[in-house]
């Protein structure tokens, strides 16, 4: 795995991470506590994450980009549900809108482009090479990636802390 | 049960950092198992949740 290619898993992972921290302050400014549908939303985004994480540490390879595709449709069917129970005539949109679209809008088309993203990288680049090796074990992250995987766990660590305190052990009732 | 997610995520990505391949994809696997779960009963309401 080239610079270039590490450098844009990094950017990709700070990017989702970017949307995390900007619904955190959303909640903490507008004191707007998560819905367990928004939680199933977050939970999806820090899926791709996981993917992009995988390509850091042990190099590219599809089965990495499997488990980002699969989080990015679950997310993107968790949105869509929350979507179709607003969109009824006579429903509120729930939250504060960003440029006129709600968070679980901005998060559906945030999953759709993720989808795309990664049909993209799978068809134009030559990871299908069977004599690439399943995983390795020699790839060294340089200071970007071990910046990226702090604030990586840094955002996964407030959210299981806000969740915890917010639903307890049980199942989060909103 | 979120939380639980949350912290399997979390644990994933610290085995990840410390190059464990197979034990970071159980967890993986286990949360994204979890969401499904999670969405599902949501959809069917069963325990009658809000959102």
């Amino acid at each position: 795995m080239n610079r270039l290619e590490k450098d844009l898993n990094s950017v990709f992972i700070l990017m989702l991470c970017g949307m995390i921290i900007g619904a955190f302050i959303f909640q903490i400014v507008y004191k707007e506590a998560p819905c367990p549908l928004c939680l199933l939303q977050r939970l999806a985004m820090i899926g791709i994450m996981c993917g992009g994480l995988l390509n850091l540490r042990f190099g590219i390879h599809i089965r990495h980009y499997v488990i980002s595709l699969f989080s990015a449709f679950i997310g993107a069917c968790v949105s869509v549900r929350q979507i179709l129970l607003h969109i009824a005539p006579g429903q509120t949109p729930f939250g504060t809108p960003i440029l006129g679209l709600s968070l679980y809008t901005w998060a559906l088309i945030s999953f759709l482009v993720a989808i795309l993203a990664i049909f993209i990288i799978l068809f134009v680049d030559d990871i299908r090479d069977p004599t690439l090796p399943k995983y390795s074990m020699d790839y060294n992250m340089d200071a970007f990636s071990y910046f990226t995987f702090f604030i990586a766990v840094c955002v996964v660590t407030a959210n299981f802390v806000y969740t915890l305190n917010h639903c307890g052990l049980g199942v989060c009732e909103g | 049960m979120m939380a639980g997610i949350f912290l399997s995520f979390l644990i994933s990505m610290i085995l990840i950092f410390y190059k464990k391949y197979r034990p970071s994809f159980f967890f993986i696997f286990l949360s994204l198992v979890l969401i499904v779960v999670m969405f599902k009963i949501h959809v069917t309401d069963k325990l009658n949740l809000n959102f």
